[in-house]
């Protein structure tokens, strides 16, 4: 008889991990050498700050620590997965389609970093080279359309990489259409935000890191103070990226917004605006009904082209966070589940909201 | 470049579940919360007694497993016994 496979239905997707730890504590899936499936408008493969690596046995610290956006890799860097494939939609580009081998290790401060140059990584200062215990694993991004195109080179990429593979299958609702949160937050000033806080690659990826050291240093220092005699804090390098880029549109940004002014009476001012100045590049694209239809159908061309089921599935709404609108989540939440029903014999009925 | 914050204010720190169950009803006798389990965490093993009827059960356990999931694996290992069993 077949096996039944577990699913889980999550909101915030980090709660995804512990669904999964769940599973492989009661050896209902293996250990390690499983294979992320991950279709999402955002990779979620950013390295967690607020815990170090030798807490990562200490499962409930653990989970307490991770947010959405860095969840996947501590289960790598355990080697629970070893090979990560994420499937993105076409407005998604924090990294090209393709094939890498990521290397992950340990840092000075006992925290997790990387080696790898890809933007993604350099933009967030995670890069290190300087790494011990070092451990690798294969990233691979496939894109899929949303526009009806042939996608069977797609279905050929992904039934490779699974032959022979134990895989996950995890989904955020939000890959079939998605707002940044954030960008409401700027109003007219996001054109401003975005082009004083977006990372610029150069030719050579140590002046890029150099340089957005700098601008995020620099742009940390700005949101935290209203004083005016800022300049004569900043060092040189700061300084010149000020007075070219900043100077005069900076303080009309920290008044001009509705949320700014709410925020500048409140002491976490500093953070804040910091915080929201980052999410400019966040993927922003609300797909019309055809749209995610069509993202629909290619997905169960993707799951119909395999020769093997997944051990366990997730799925994770995004609704609290507002990445996606609550009427497009339940109409994707509804086509997900039958799709799931599908094509395996699921242990359990999943909630489905009524339409 | 994209990475995916909460919007939400990160809510005060909290633990995931309250103190997880370490006793347990027995599958053989009945009785509740008799059956305690022992973690060997150095040796990775462990064993699930039950005080009363002193019917026991050891497996292999991971730096994830709680006591709850050596627990469980012995009731699954019970309902395979009682499928073959039937």
């Amino acid at each position: 008889m077949a096996r039944y496979i577990d699913v889980g239905l999550v909101d915030d997707h980090n709660e995804a991990l512990n669904f999964y730890y769940k599973l492989i504590a009661r050896k209902k899936i293996p250990f390690d050498g499983l294979c992320l499936v991950h279709f999402d408008s955002h990779p979620d493969l950013a390295l967690p700050e607020s815990i170090p690596v030798s807490k990562f046995t200490d499962r409930q610290e653990l989970l307490e620590n991770l947010t959405i956006s860095d969840w996947i890799l501590p289960a790598v860097y355990q080697q629970h997965f070893t090979s990560v494939v994420w499937i993105k939609p076409p407005w998604s580009s924090q990294i090209v389609a393709g094939e890498y081998e990521v290397e992950l290790g340990v840092d000075d401060a006992g925290l997790l970093k990387t080696s790898s140059k890809l933007p993604y990584y350099l933009s967030d200062l995670s890069f290190n080279d300087d790494l011990k215990v070092k451990r690798k694993f294969k990233l691979h991004v496939i894109e899929v359309s949303h526009i009806n195109e042939d996608i069977s080179v797609q279905c050929k990429t992904l039934r490779n990489i699974l032959q022979n593979q134990q895989w996950c299958l995890d989904f955020d609702m939000d890959f079939y259409s998605t707002q940044n949160p954030f960008m409401n937050l700027l109003g007219q000033n996001f054109g401003f935000i975005d082009s004083i806080f977006r990372y610029r690659e150069m030719e050579d990826f140590s002046k890029s890191l150099q340089f957005r050291k700098t601008q995020l240093d620099c742009l940390k220092e700005l949101c935290s103070s209203n004083d005016e005699k800022i300049e004569l804090r900043l060092s040189e390098e700061q300084k010149e990226f000020f007075l070219s880029e900043v100077k005069h549109k900076f303080p009309k940004w920290k008044d001009s917004t509705e949320e700014a002014k709410l925020l500048a009476k409140d002491d976490k001012y500093i953070t804040d605006l910091f915080y929201i100045g980052q999410q400019t590049e966040l993927p922003h694209h609300l797909s019309t009904k055809t749209e995610i239809k069509t993202l629909l159908t290619n997905t169960e061309s993707l799951l119909k082209s395999l020769q093997s089921s997944p051990v366990a599935i997730t799925l994770a709404r995004s609704e609290y966070d507002e990445y996606s609108t609550q009427e497009t989540l339940d109409f994707v939440h509804c086509e997900l589940v039958c799709l799931i029903k599908k094509f395996y014999s699921i242990q359990s009925d999943i909630e489905c909201p009524k339409l | 470049m994209g990475r995916r914050r909460s919007k939400r204010k990160p809510p005060p720190k909290k633990k995931l579940t309250g103190i997880l169950d370490t006793l347990f009803d027995c599958p053989f006798c009945n009785h509740e919360k008799s059956c305690d389990v022992k973690i060997d965490r150095q040796n990775n093993s462990a064993m699930i007694q039950c005080t009363v009827c002193m019917e026991d059960y050891k497996c292999s356990v991971n730096y994830l497993s709680e006591p709850v999931d050596v627990y469980s694996e012995w009731i699954d290992a019970c309902e395979e016994a009682n499928k073959e069993d039937d």
